[in-house]
C-alpha cells in the first residue's frame, strides 16, 4: 500500500540461542543502533514465550515494546529462530494482519533458505539472494 | 485453454532408488567396510535433511510446547510429509523414551520379506533414524535414535530425548 511508503526500517533473524544469523537495515541509520534494539527485543521475546502457558500459542509475538519512535513486533519458529522487525511509529498504525502475513511469507523465504544445503544451520546467513527477498518483502509493504 | 499446472511432479520410486544405491555407496566407499562408520554417514546424513524438513514442515503448525507434541507432530505431519502415511503405533513412558511402530514402512516396501538378509536391513533405517534425530534437534530436543526391524516390512524406531 503507497500509504506506508516502506515502514520498515530493519529486519533481523536471530538463532535459537540468541545469536544474530541477519540484520538488514533500511534507512541510513547505523547498524549498531539497530543490532541495540534486536537485542533488546530479545528478552521481550523469552518473557512473552514463557508467559504463553497452555492453549495454542501462535508463531506471531505481536508488538513487543516501542523505543524512541520505533516499534518493535516478534515472531518466533517451531525451531526457536526468532524474526524481530523494527518499524518507524508513523501516524497510519500498521495493521496487525499485515505485520502477520509479512512474518509468514518471511518463514517461507527462511524456511526455502535453511533447507538449501550450503546453509549451516546456526551460522550467520551469507545468502544473496535471501537479502534480496527480505528487500523486495520488506519494500512491498 | 488448459492451465499448466505449475507443480512438478516426480515419481515416488525415485526415492526409493536412490536411497538403496546411496547405501551401497557409502557402504563401498567407507574403508574396511566398517559398519558403524557407514551407520554414521547414513545418519549424519539424515540428520540434516530432518533438521530442513522440520523447519518445512513446522511453518503452518503451532508452537509446541512439549516433547509428547513433538514426537506426535513427527508421527502424523512429519511421517506423512515423508512418507505419505502416519505411524501407526506411538507409546511412551512418559520419561523421555517413544516408540514408534510403523507397520508397513515405506522404504521397505520394494525390499523382499523373506528373512535372508535380515541381518543387513540396518542399514537402511540409519536414514530414517538420521530424519527423526535431526527434527528433533532443530525443534529444541536433543535425544538418539535407534530402529529395530521386528519382520519385514515394519520398523520400530525407538527415542530417547533427554529431558
Amino acid at each position: 500500500m503507497p500509504a506506508f511508503d516502506s515502514m520498515f526500517v530493519c529486519v533481523a533473524v536471530v538463532g535459537k540461542n540468541n545469536d544474530p544469523l541477519f540484520l538488514k537495515g533500511f534507512t541510513d541509520e547505523a547498524e549498531l543502533k539497530f543490532h541495540y534494539i534486536v537485542h533488546t527485543s530479545l528478552d521481550v521475546v523469552e518473557d512473552k514465550v514463557a508467559n504463553s502457558g497452555k492453549g495454542n500459542p501462535e508463531m506471531y509475538l505481536g508488538h513487543l515494546y516501542s523505543i524512541e519512535d520505533y516499534k518493535v513486533y516478534g515472531y518466533i519458529t517451531n525451531s526457536k529462530n526468532k524474526f524481530i522487525v523494527v518499524m518507524k511509529d508513523r501516524d497510519g498504525v500498521p495493521k496487525d494482519n499485515e505485520i502477520k502475513s509479512f512474518f509468514r511469507r518471511l518463514h517461507v523465504v527462511f524456511a526455502n533458505m535453511f533447507c538449501n544445503p550450503f546453509y549451516t544451520p546456526g551460522q550467520p546467513i551469507t545468502s544473496e539472494s535471501f537479502g534480496r527477498t527480505v528487500a523486495t518483502l520488506a519494500s512491498s509493504l | 485453454m488448459a492451465k499448466e499446472s505449475r507443480s512438478r511432479e516426480v515419481a515416488e520410486s525415485l526415492f526409493d532408488l536412490f536411497h538403496t544405491e546411496v547405501v551401497n555407496t557409502i557402504t563401498e566407499s567407507t574403508p574396511n567396510q566398517d559398519k558403524e562408520k557407514i551407520y554414521w554417514r547414513l545418519e549424519q546424513l539424515g540428520f540434516r535433511v530432518g533438521h530442513s524438513l522440520a523447519e518445512r514442515y513446522t511453518k503452518d503448525t503451532a508452537r509446541y510446547q512439549s516433547s509428547l507434541e513433538v514426537v506426535k507432530f513427527l508421527c502424523k505431519e512429519f511421517w506423512v510429509g515423508i512418507y505419505k502415511k502416519q505411524v501407526d503405533n506411538l507409546r511412551t513412558n512418559h520419561k523421555g523414551v517413544f516408540v514408534l511402530q510403523d507397520n508397513k514402512f515405506r522404504l521397505f516396501c520394494n525390499i523382499s520379506n523373506s528373512q535372508q538378509y535380515a541381518d543387513q536391513i540396518h542399514l537402511y533405517t540409519a536414514y530414517s533414524c538420521g530424519l527423526i534425530r535431526g527434527a528433533l534437534a532443530n525443534l529444541g530436543y536433543i535425544g538418539t535414535v535407534s530402529a529395530e526391524v521386528p519382520a519385514m516390512p515394519a520398523c520400530v524406531f525407538k527415542i530417547h530425548v533427554q529431558t
